[in-house]
């Protein structure tokens, strides 16, 4: 019965004598250690079966002094290691046992998922992960670990322990073809068996210069795989050219769910972070945007201040010609301030929600000219076209179309020279009705085209020089997409921009309002 | 307003902003000033070196070279060092320290005073040229 006991017993049992040797030793043992019965029946414990900080835990003195429960590392046959929960019990009373029983179970993945679910809960997963990588590296002795998610075509590496880099979180990107992640996309379902790399040198793997590089000779692949999907690889390498034991796959391929779940946690806590370093770049360009107003009031309040100043103390000698260009100028910059502050008061309208909108159907060609004429001492060094077809009625808000104009229109002339073309045109293409300004001046280059919409972006220096507040196309798009509209640039640096929006055509929005 | 002379007391602008370089031009004219004008800093030193002015008024904020390197450049050169520096911003200020780090004499905030700007302009000159004329 006791034989039968043992042999059943999913621990692996070892009866220790007041010795320090082993007298029994069930299967489980012999599983759990790679050594049979009759190997080490009659030896001394620590000789076999003890790593590196366990050599005391199975000394005689030891085990009469332990407490009924210990976590040890221990050595299988084979020289590789594992986590045991030793739990003790002394034979033939406590003060003088003639012998110990200890059984022994085998909690190295267990012990690893509790690090990796200090990684899914903590927050700090950087410290997590380091310490997890040092619970791994206790039982699999790997040179390098690499985690990469999988986007798109690439694989971006969002951890790597080992090498020379010191932050865990590490970023760097490869393409994802030819490797061994992209080999276990290949499967149509999902593949949770973890990839042996044999040689890293050698036959479909040798594109996996990374490995290479890293001084890896053979490696664990472990497929990530949440909601069905495999989103993230584990790549755990070896610097020996013998393949990892089958313990280590195993272990890896048992605690990859876990790791699996703290990825995703990973994967969030990097968004934050993005999400945290987008906000500081707001508030920078907020200060930016502050002084820039600052700035962008006090110049043209200056010339208007100076210029009356000047007529005022001067009036008996200046020529009346120069009384007007005095006045002229006054005018300008007097309107310029009064066009900044309103943008302004748009700005924080938009930003606040508190714009609303009175839609109306109106004819496109009297609206442009009427505010264009309106222009006319900003557009004074520039020619302006007119193209639009008397017929063309559109819905809008007076208000919304007003700034979208005057702000397309302004820009227009800010950023290009004095005496080149700016041209207003609307075309009708079915629903909808397109109206775009375009200019002959300095152009966006290629990669701020995306931003120029942006709040407080700014992309080029006017030639006139005034800075600009970088709000004026953020508040154009605000009331296009107020009127559900779309807008966009096209432009070739020196050559010009054009700014289209569409708007709705009056005719079917009408017959929804009778 | 007469024709600049040889005599006349030589003030340099250097603005980015045409209507303040307009406007600082007539005004300075009319005190008998002979005044010339540059768009920039890289402008302003070429002409700070051709034409050796009593005084130099200098935007801060200005693309290419700002008014503060500009004004340290002036500093730097035998030709220019002794001139009269006035700087002008349309930007906050700390104070004094920010503002007359490079080696400027003086500056004023945008937007200012007529009068106060004619004011400073004369002192400037008259103590540049003072010594030379004793």
């Amino acid at each position: 019965v006791l034989g039968q006991l043992l042999a059943a017993s999913l621990d692996a049992v070892v009866v220790v004598a007041a010795d320090g040797t082993i007298t029994e030793w069930n299967p489980t043992a012999e599983q759990m250690f790679g050594w049979a019965r009759n190997e080490v029946v009659g030896r001394p414990t620590a000789e076999l079966m003890a790593g590196r900080d366990s050599e005391d835990a199975w000394d005689p003195a030891a085990l009469a002094a332990a407490p009924a429960e210990v976590i040890a590392l221990h050595r299988r046959r084979d020289g590789s290691v594992f986590q045991g929960q030793v739990r003790i019990r002394p034979i033939d009373g406590e003060r003088r046992p003639s012998a110990w029983v200890c059984l022994v179970r085998d909690v190295t993945e267990r012990a690893l998922l509790d690090q990796v679910a200090a990684a899914v809960s903590g927050l700090d997963p950087v410290a997590a992960i380091a310490r997890f990588a040092q619970a791994l590296r206790e039982v699999v002795p790997f040179s390098l670990l690499d985690l990469n998610v999988v986007e798109g075509d690439q694989l971006r590496r969002i951890v790597r322990i080992g090498g020379a880099v010191t932050d865990p979180l590490s970023q760097h990107t490869l393409p994802l073809a030819g490797t061994s992640s992209q080999m276990l996309l290949d499967y149509a379902v999902p593949m949770v068996v973890p990839l042996v790399i044999d040689d890293t040198r050698a036959g479909q793997f040798a594109d996996e210069a990374w490995l290479q590089e890293a001084g890896v000779e053979t490696a664990v692949v472990l497929p990530l795989v949440a909601e069905g999907r495999l989103f993230a690889t584990l790549t755990v390498g070896f610097a020996e050219a013998t393949p990892p034991a089958h313990w280590t796959v195993e272990l890896l391929a048992s605690i990859a769910v876990g790791i699996a779940q703290g990825v995703q946690n990973i994967l969030a806590f990097e968004r934050q972070r993005g999400e945290v370093r987008r906000l500081e770049e707001l508030d920078r360009l907020k200060d930016d945007f502050l002084s820039g107003v600052s700035h962008e009031l006090r110049t043209p309040l200056a010339a208007l201040k100076g210029f009356m100043q000047l007529a005022l103390l001067d009036w008996e000698e200046i020529a009346d010609e120069e009384k007007r260009e005095l006045l002229e100028r006054s005018f300008r910059n007097a309107d310029e301030l009064s066009r900044l502050v309103e943008q302004l008061l748009d700005f924080s309208r938009l930003s606040e929600g508190r714009a609303s909108l009175e839609l109306r159907s109106i004819r496109l060609l009297p609206l442009v000219e009427e505010l264009t004429d309106r222009m006319a001492p900003v557009l004074s060094e520039h020619h302006l076209e007119i193209e639009i077809s008397a017929d063309i009625r559109v819905v809008v808000d007076d208000n919304a179309i007003d700034r979208i104009l005057t702000n397309l229109v302004s820009n227009a002339a800010k950023y290009s020279h004095s005496g080149t073309t700016i041209r207003v045109e609307a075309r009708q293409a079915g629903d909808e009705v397109v109206v775009s300004v375009a200019d002959k001046g300095i152009g966006i280059p290629e990669e701020h085209q995306d931003r120029v919409f942006e709040r407080f972006f700014q992309s080029g220096k006017s030639p006139g020089s005034r800075r600009g507040t970088g709000i004026g196309l953020a508040i154009v798009r605000s009331y296009v997409e107020l009127l559900g509209q779309r807008i966009w640039v096209e432009s070739e640096p020196g050559q010009g921009s054009t700014f289209s929006f569409t708007l709705a055509e009056a005719t079917s929005w009408e017959r929804t309002q009778a | 307003v007469t024709e600049p002379t040889e005599d006349q007391p030589r003030v340099l602008v250097v603005d980015d902003d045409p209507d303040i370089r307009l406007l600082l031009r007539s005004t300075l004219r009319r005190e008998g000033f002979n005044v010339e004008v540059a768009a920039t800093g890289e402008e302003g030193l070429d002409r700070a070196h051709e034409h050796q002015p009593d005084c130099v008024l200098l935007d801060v904020v200005m693309p290419g070279i700002d008014g503060h390197e500009t004004c340290r450049r002036l500093r730097d050169d035998p030709r220019t060092r002794d001139c009269a520096i006035i700087m002008l911003t349309g930007k906050s200020v700390s104070g004094n320290a920010e503002m007359l780090a490079s080696g400027a004499d003086t500056w004023l905030a945008k937007p200012f005073d007529v009068e106060v700007l004619r004011a400073l302009v004369r002192s400037a000159v008259r103590t540049k040229s003072g010594p030379e004329d004793a």
